[in-house]
């Protein structure tokens, strides 16, 4: 590629031209797009739907627990309920829910390119989404299952509820997300424009990036332990079956094989979104660029030593035991390193407590008590004891919630600006994030009690002397949904009332912030300048449109310094 | 040249600033996309390492009822194959479309071959019974001369090769199945001095299965390179836009490798 | 911990802990320990950061005007040593956690070891005299090691006062043990979802007093034993003065043929006085011992004896084995009516097998409300349809059957729900018998008013 000269660095939006939403109109041009950001748009109003969906399952199955024995389902019910719940929340909501709801919008943007290294992929992963939410729901209209999201052999071979169309829905999001992450991987290493290098991208995309190379190694593992459990079932070729010479626990290992990286999935990028808003709400660089880079690669490889601390109890060796344990400890290294380096970050900077930074230190604390709570469960002799017990679900809460749903609400409320035009409410944005803290430890904290003093999860019915704590976790999980309702209201809200959003409301120095808010339909009507992305004093505050802008000396700066 | 000229070169997509740009996009997709493949045939293999630890005595056992010679000359076909595939995206690069057209059809022959040997070979199994899991249930009836897939090894062997017992630390470790397959009538097996070993039916079960999966990528690729056919005819091929042939060629190779791992697993494990 | 906070204690346990529940066992204490070490490690590091982050939102609030001074964006040492603490942390962690694993994988090698069958939705014990139960009882002066295998899917073993917890995986065994430090009752629960009845998968594990297993475990064991037990015993006086001086040709018969031991026990005693326990337990085993001989009848012996309805009844089977037993105590009852009972009550014992041994009570009640398995209430001698399409009757033969080959005959309308172990080998035919008396007794089949 020789020299080119660009003409305008930066130009500034004039906020007249036609954006990606108003570019092209009618449902065709929805369902045919192959602009990654109506991609993500849509992916984002169909991982809310099933967020909602997964919520009313935990609704009513909190509900249900309110007393020992039956309240308002029987346990059939009940058990479908958790599955359900499990099953919705893992395959059609956390996993893609930031990666291809958030990154799909913000990575081609953040990079400077025009769009997805393969777009018609991009909309080939959507569709596959909804056919596996179809099949998905398609389960749930045929009776529903029981078997707990992990699908665990013999159980999942010989219930009589719909496990085939749920794990066949399971194994088309799998490759729904195996071609998202070819596509972050492609672009993120082939499309970077001029003077983008590795180390000039925002932690968001390393986080992204990391994210695919698990989706790329794990997913395609899932996908064929699925195919071998449905295969199992329909023609009994006796894969995990002791009669006929096969091992149940073997689906565990080939299970955890994926779902252990696939937790990674799940907090990388919102690992990612931490660094991306917390670095221009402190209005201060990011601190330890690279450590925190390297740290998301570090937890993205580690992931896959790991997966046999589910199988602790599981029959698995003693020394097999020790090893996965000793490996274990050591992802909670990376993920220490980032927290200190976020906390450095606050450090002397000017922090600004908008509805995004709230989010984030929402996460800081969440997923802290969920990070160390896994110490107890990565440590060989209190696991025996907590494994499968309300400890490990309130662990999982409080790192796949606190970590995931409040990275991506802050993500939302952060970059709902940008993604459709419009300022919400700032103090509507605050009092939804209060509410769903509040309400979340409200519902797990007494999770973590219970599960020390022994109950197991997956109990509809359980001892009287839990009831207190169940009781408590109930009125918790309706304050968690009022501040979710909040959150809804908040932002569509900002849809009919908002302001306009200016092209970069929070200072923040990231490209996604120089193009127009909504972006044009390629993004940048020329190709942007690429600066240190968590570098402010490029910037220049200007009150009259409450926006920030490239100071003119940087881009003379760049204009020169390209002469 | 300039890279954002509103005149883009045709054969580049939009969002791409240049030809090479795209051709090593679309080259890096297809190798992360076969990545991903080679796990999904990961997990499989796993299974069979496994399964063949825990049970060596099933897989010296059974896999004597795969015919050496059909899935040898399966072999030589894949192989030939994929050269004739690599041909072809020779061919293209040279933007001779005739000769893609030629070499794709070459290759779609061997696939076909591949496809009905498969097919004859699946066919015996199935006459004789040997099904995966639940459904084993072989049937010694046709002996004598009929077929190799169905003859008992046993007798086929003879006595220039009598089958060995495997030694006692060679056995399996799990106790013998509560309910195995019924149908080998174990009992006159054992007297005749042939030692059959329980739980046969996991050796036709991995079988099925991962040819099984094996056959639906040929299937697949045999889709791909009607599509490229389908192009080569429109001679659209040629030196700046042969990414398609390329990629396909590759994925074929891919399915070739599969298959090469996959005859000595089986096939020549006694 | 906390329980002087009155909000708080109100959630503590009984024992004023309050995270951890009643430490019952030598690895609870260990386990105990590793987690407090955890916890203080884990709390330190959680307020450090919430501090800090506290701290930083206060002192470093955004006031309008101020903006950043420059600072380093990194620092390697740094870096390095919050690197390096993590690691020691975590390292230290783990070997504390692997030495306290490492002390309750390994059993010792005298362990006492019982059986354990999980199965769809009951835990069953089985003790080295054979004995099955549905709770487990230990000795608690011993190491105990479970030897447990699963009947059909993975269910999970989980004392939490134990702190202890193993799947239980067909197609293999799996082993824990574990040294109890207190007697009492402790839960046991079922951590594996198992489906339906996975939260009702739960039992007890009774620690015993030194000596009290080894008693339960004979009176338990002996429910359907037709041997004589001390209980049995209605008027041990009655009973040792015939043996002594009686003289009709039933008791010259025992007299003549009990041992030398029991002949000087029968000898020593004065003919009159309350028997002792040991004079009891003496006439007991005598007794036992002729019982478990050859068939006592002879018809000259028993000429003047009444013989009951039941005891020819049996005789004419020609019974063999416990039933030949059995024969030998209804002809002695038929001998000698008041000194001690006919036998076992086979419905308390069929009652016993129904709740515990058998486990029926999991899936079959008794108050005519279906579960997994058809109820119990007034089904014996009922007619019932079957899937297929057949129509039977509910007699002995059949639910003989539906004991041995569950599947066989299935009552119509329970095909999808039929989850039942076959329990040939499981249960023996007296047991079965057992059952079979308790599904006839007046409280099951609803005739009692």
């Amino acid at each position: 590629m020789t020299t080119s000269l660009p003409v305008e660095h930066g130009a500034e939006p004039t906020g007249t031209e036609d954006n990606y939403l108003t570019c092209d109109r009618g449902i065709k041009s929805w369902i045919f797009t192959l602009d990654h950001k109506r991609i993500g748009v849509m992916y984002l109003i169909f991982t809310m739907g099933s967020f909602l969906l997964g919520g009313v399952f935990a609704l009513l199955l909190r509900t249900e627990l309110l007393t020992p024995q039956k309240t308002i389902m029987d346990a059939d019910t009940y058990n479908q309920m958790f599955t359900l719940h499990g099953a919705v929340m893992v395959f059609l909501f956390i996993i893609p829910g930031i990666p291809a709801a958030m990154g799909n919008f913000v990575l081609p943007i953040m990079l400077g390119a025009k769009d997805m290294a393969f777009p018609r992929l991009n909309l080939a992963s959507l569709y596959l989404y909804v056919l596996g939410a179809v099949f998905a729901v398609l389960a749930i209209a045929m009776g529903g299952v029981d078997t707990g999201w992990t699908f665990y052999t013999p159980y999942s071979t010989e219930t009589n509820t719909a496990v085939i169309p749920m794990t066949i829905g399971a194994f088309i999001l799998g490759f729904s997300s195996v071609f998202t992450g070819i596509n972050f991987i492609v672009t993120v290493q082939k499309l970077r424009p001029k003077g983008m290098t590795w180390f000039k991208m925002p932690l968001m995309l390393w986080s992204l990036y990391a994210t695919a190379i698990i989706q790329i190694l794990a997913t395609p593992v899932l996908g064929i332990t699925l195919l071998l459990l449905i295969i199992e079932r329909a023609l009994g070729v006796g894969i995990f079956d002791p009669a006929l010479g096969g091992d149940p626990v073997l689906y565990q290992h080939f299970f955890w094989f994926y779902s252990h990286p696939a937790v990674y999935i799940m907090i990388l990028p919102a690992m990612g979104i931490i660094s991306e808003i917390i670095s221009p709400f402190s209005r201060k660089h990011i601190f330890g660029y690279t450590f925190i880079a390297f740290s998301s690669i570090a937890i993205a490889l580690l992931s896959f030593l790991v997966w046999g601390h589910h199988m602790f109890t599981s029959t698995q060796s003693p020394l097999a035991s020790t090893i996965f344990s000793a490996l274990t400890f050591s992802v909670a290294i990376p993920s220490a390193v980032k927290v200190f380096n976020w906390l450095a970050t606050m450090f002397r900077g000017r922090l600004v407590l908008k509805t995004p930074m709230l989010w984030v230190l929402g996460f800081i604390f969440l997923f802290g008590i969920g990070g160390l709570t896994g110490l107890f469960l990565g440590a060989l002799a209190t696991d025996i004891h907590v494994h499968d017990t309300y400890f490990v679900v309130a662990h999982f809460h409080y790192t796949m919630f606190g970590g995931p749903v409040m990275a991506m609400m802050g993500g939302l409320f952060y970059w709902w600006p940008k993604f459709f035009g419009r300022m919400y409410k700032e103090n509507w944005g605050r009092l939804s994030a209060l509410l769903v803290f509040t309400g979340f430890n409200l519902t797990f904290f007494p999770q973590f009690i219970m599960g020390i003093r022994g109950m197991p999860r997956r109990y509809f019915n359980y001892p009287e002397k839990f009831e207190i704590f169940h009781q408590l976790s109930t009125i918790g999980s309706y304050v968690l949904a009022f501040g979710f309702l909040v959150v809804f209201f908040t932002l569509v809200h900002s849809l009919f009332r908002g302001k306009k959003a200016p092209a970069n409301p929070w200072g923040s120095a990231t490209l996604e912030w120089r193009c127009p808010s909504p972006p044009p339909h390629e993004n940048f009507i020329e190709p942007p300048l690429v600066t240190d992305p968590y570098d402010f004093s490029i910037l220049e505050y200007d009150e009259a449109s409450d926006c920030y802008h490239l100071k003119p000396s940087a881009k003379l700066a760049e204009d020169g310094e390209v002469a | 040249m300039s890279d954002h000229e509103p005149d883009h070169n045709p054969h580049v997509a939009h969002h791409y600033e240049t030809e090479k740009q795209q051709f090593e996009s679309g080259k890096l997709g297809m190798w992360v996309f076969l990545v991903t493949e080679i796990l999904l045939f990961g997990g499989l293999f796993c299974w069979y390492a496994i399964y063949r630890a825990n049970h060596p005595e099933v897989f010296i056992y059974a896999s004597r009822y795969l015919d050496k010679v059909l899935g040898g000359i399966n072999t030589i076909i894949l192989i030939c194959s994929s050269l004739t595939m690599a041909w072809a995206v020779r061919a293209a690069q040279m933007g001779n479309n005739k000769l893609v057209v030629r070499m794709i059809l070459v290759t779609l022959l061997c696939a076909c071959g591949f496809l009905g040997i498969k097919a004859v070979e699946y066919n015996h199994k199935l006459n004789a019974g040997l099904t995966p899991g639940r459904h084993y249930a072989p049937r010694h009836e046709e002996q004598a001369g009929a077929d190799p897939a169905v003859v008992d090894p046993a007798s086929a062997a003879g006595d220039a090769n009598p089958p060995v017992a495997p030694p006692d630390d060679d056995k399996s470790l799990i106790a013998p199945a509560a309910r195995g397959p019924e149908g080998l009538n174990l009992g006159e097996e054992k007297a005749q001095g042939e030692q059959v070993p329980d739980n046969v039916a996991l050796f036709f079960s991995i079988y099925w299965v991962m040819t099984g999966l094996h056959g639906l990528h040929v299937l697949a690729g045999m889709g791909v390179m009607i599509w490229l056919l389908l192009r080569a005819k429109r001679g659209e091929f040629g030196p700046h836009n042969f990414l398609a042939v390329d990629c396909g060629a590759l994925y074929w190779h891919v399915v070739d490798l599969v298959w090469i791992f996959l005859f000595p697993l089986l096939y020549l494990i006694d | 911990m906390a329980n002087d906070m009155t909000g708080i204690s109100m959630l503590a346990q009984s024992d004023g802990r309050f995270w951890m529940p009643d430490a019952a066992s030598t690895s609870a204490a260990e386990v105990d320990w590793v987690f407090s070490f955890i916890f203080w490690i884990s709390a330190f590091f959680f307020a450090l950061i919430v501090f800090l982050m506290l701290f930083f939102v206060i002192r470093y609030r955004w006031r309008k005007g101020q903006e950043t001074k420059a600072m380093p964006n990194s620092n390697l040492t740094i870096e390095i040593i919050w690197t390096a603490i993590p690691f020691l942390v975590v390292a230290t962690i783990f070997w504390v956690a692997f030495r306290a694993y490492m002390k309750l994988t390994v059993p010792p090698s005298n362990a006492y070891e019982i059986q354990v069958v999980g199965q769809k939705w009951k835990w069953l014990f089985e003790y080295p005299n054979g004995w099955v139960d549905d709770r487990l009882h230990v000795p608690g002066d011993r190491a105990i090691l479970l030897t447990m295998r699963s009947e059909d899917i993975i269910h999970s073993m989980f004392i939490p006062a134990f702190r202890l917890k193993m799947d239980v995986v067909p197609g293999r065994y799996s082993k824990i043990w574990f040294k109890a430090t207190k007697n009492g009752t402790f839960d046991i629960y079922c951590a594996e979802y198992c489906g339906t009845g996975h939260s009702d998968m739960t039992t007890q594990i009774v620690v015993h007093a030194p000596g009290g297993y080894e008693r339960w475990l004979r009176e338990a064991s002996s429910l359907l034993s037709p041997t004589l037990r001390i209980q049995d015993l209605t008027d041990a006086a009655a009973l040792a003065r015939k043996i002594k001086s009686g003289t009709d040709p039933v008791s010259e018969f025992i007299r003549t043929s009990l041992t030398d031991a029991g002949t000087a026990g029968i000898n020593a005693w004065n003919g009159s006085s309350e028997p002792n326990d040991a004079l009891k337990a003496l006439l007991i085993s005598e007794i036992n011992t002729i019982l478990k001989g050859a068939s006592i009848y002879d018809p000259e012996r028993f000429a003047s004896v009444t013989v009951a309805a039941e005891t020819a009844a049996l005789m004419e089977k020609n019974p063999e084995g416990e039933d030949q037993v059995q024969l030998n105590r209804f002809l002695l009852s038929d001998a000698m009516p008041d000194f001690f009972t006919r036998g076992p009550d086979m419905v308390e014992a069929g009652r016993y097998i129904y709740e515990r041994k058998g486990g029926c009570a999991s899936c079959h009640t008794l108050d005519g409300n279906a579960n997994v398995g058809p109820s119990f209430l007034g089904i014996y001698g009922r007619s019932r349809d079957l899937e297929g399409g057949e129509t039977i009757t509910v007699d002995e033969n059949y639910i003989r059957q539906s004991i041995i080959e569950p599947q066989a005959k299935v009552v119509l309308g329970y095909k999808d729900r039929s989850v039942m172990p076959t329990y040939k080998g499981r249960l023996s035919d007296r047991e079965i018998g057992a059952i079979i008396s308790f599904m006839k007794s007046a409280e099951v089949t609803g005739n009692e008013k």
